[in-house]
């Protein structure tokens, strides 16, 4: 993590103005719309927010669990791109190959679901 | 849907279009009374709209096309049209459809009956008002299956999509989810995964073509206080496997939240298919079942990822369309939960 004090024209930082932009519409735009699509519509919006934030502030970690574990799998593919031939080659249709390329699709999924949406996690796994 | 309605809010072609039709059909005075945009449908557009037609005041509900369809597969709206009066006709609940526009309309719509009901998904799996409803609704929604599912298909077999010749049910609709992850052009390994397991593994098929909804779920489904009160949005009706129906209810992602309540977060599996099987409906094959339901998050997921594109390349701007294409996780997340569950069970 680098010293927010050397930040020069980075500051305030991008996560800064969007935690700003999401807090607007939350507390003073959506409380004033009637109209129901409007403020469903300005929900997702401020949902959106909400995610790039949550993916900002774990993102250069979170990309580098994501590669380390991709290239810890069977035939160690480099590349989603790479992985996805692994998979249509047949490489993980043996058992233990299978589960391994599970494990990581899950925990993969999962940090997206972070971001994205944590409450379905902690709904679905109790 | 008893807000306080402005009858200028309807544009004003649409209405022209709409007051002619009417008026063609019934040769009585036709007026406009009421009309209000209706929430939801990212491909539809719809409006309560209440007409006077003689000396008749009818409460209707219209569907119209909004340009972008969701999928090729979609039917137009006079198919829709006709396979909606088939169904009711064969003794389906859904709203009896009353008129279609002409030929030469801006854009393709018809009026269809306005039953009373509720089909907002959240409030149907959590409204208090509908608490005894939701205790019968899962063995409804069997029972309805069960006579969609005996539609004579005769009148509209011609009209409708069905698997092309030599595939059957399950491998048409592989078929079409590779060929939408292919125009996606995304390298995806749940879906590359999931298409693969699915494809090894495709369910014993009976060669029973029936009608098939298309959308058979929560928020497609119209509930009062007695419980189903309409079957709507027929737009992917196509010949089919019951089982395709049968499990796409039971998706995750249509119980709202209600997870325990495997049935569209209202009730359970067992309860359902005695509904099913009590209306007269063909065996149900579990296996074939747990497949339809994985290939329906497949399905949901890679459609999801359809709909952040039209945001995307531009066609239609909209913060709702793109962040769908991050919801494909919790599908995503489904798959390969449920895979694993299978595989561990099956060693």
């Amino acid at each position: 993590m680098s010293d927010p004090r050397d930040a020069f024209e980075q500051h305030p930082s991008a996560l800064d103005l969007i935690d700003a932009a999401r807090e607007h519409l939350a507390t003073r735009v959506l409380p004033t719309i009637a109209d129901p699509r409007l403020r469903f519509e300005t929900l997702v919006a401020t949902h959106v927010l909400g995610v790039a934030s949550r993916e900002l502030s774990r993102g250069p970690e979170m990309t580098a669990e994501i590669d380390r574990g991709r290239a810890s799998l069977p035939g160690a593919p480099a590349s989603d791109g790479a992985l996805c031939g692994l998979i249509e080659a047949g490489r993980y249709d043996e058992a233990d190959a299978g589960a391994a390329l599970r494990r990581w699709l899950q925990a993969r999924t999962e940090l997206s679901l972070f971001a994205w949406n944590p409450l379905f996690l902690m709904r679905v796994k109790g | 849907m008893t807000d306080v309605i402005r009858p200028d809010a309807l544009p004003d072609l649409l209405r022209d279009e709409l007051l002619a039709t009417v008026s063609a059909a019934t040769r009585l005075p036709t007026a406009l009374l009421a009309a209000r945009r209706l929430a939801g449908g990212a491909s539809m557009e719809s409006w309560s709209i209440d007409l006077r037609v003689g000396d008749v005041t009818e409460g209707l509900v219209l569907r119209r096309d909004m340009g972008a369809n969701m999928s090729v597969y979609a039917l137009d709206r006079a198919t829709e049209f006709c396979v909606l009066q088939t169904a009711c006709a064969a003794g389906v609940r859904a709203p009896q459809p009353r008129y279609l526009s002409a030929p030469g309309a801006s854009r393709a719509w018809f009026l269809m009956e306005r039953l009373a009901g509720e089909s907002v998904g959240r409030k149907v799996v959590r409204a208090p008002d509908l608490a005894a409803a939701r205790d019968k609704l899962a063995r409804q929604l069997g029972e309805a299956l069960a006579v969609i599912h005996r539609v004579p298909i005769a009148s509209v077999v011609a009209a409708i999509p069905r698997p092309m010749d030599g595939r059957d049910p399950a491998e048409e609709a592989l078929h079409q989810v590779r060929a939408v992850v292919a125009s996606l052009n995304l390298h995806n390994p749940v879906w590359t995964y999931a298409l693969r397991w699915l494809a090894a593994r495709l369910p014993a098929w009976d060669d029973a073509v029936v009608l098939v909804h298309g959308d058979f779920r929560i928020g497609n489904l119209l509930v009062d206080r007695d419980g189903l009160s309409g079957v709507l949005d027929w737009e992917f009706a196509h010949l089919g496997d019951r089982h395709e129906d049968l499990a796409w209810v039971t998706v995750r992602d249509w119980r709202f939240e209600q997870d325990a309540r495997v049935v569209g977060g209202v009730g359970s599996l067992e309860d359902y298919l005695a509904g099913y099987a009590d209306a007269g409906g063909r065996p149900v094959d579990r296996a074939a079942l747990v497949w339809w339901e994985l290939l329906g998050n497949l399905r949901w997921a890679v459609i999801c990822h359809t709909q952040a594109d039209r945001h995307l390349s531009g066609a239609d701007r909209s913060v709702e369309l793109l962040s769908l294409g991050r919801k494909a996780a919790e599908m995503e997340w489904e798959i390969i939960d449920r895979i694993d569950m299978l595989e561990k069970e099956a060693r």
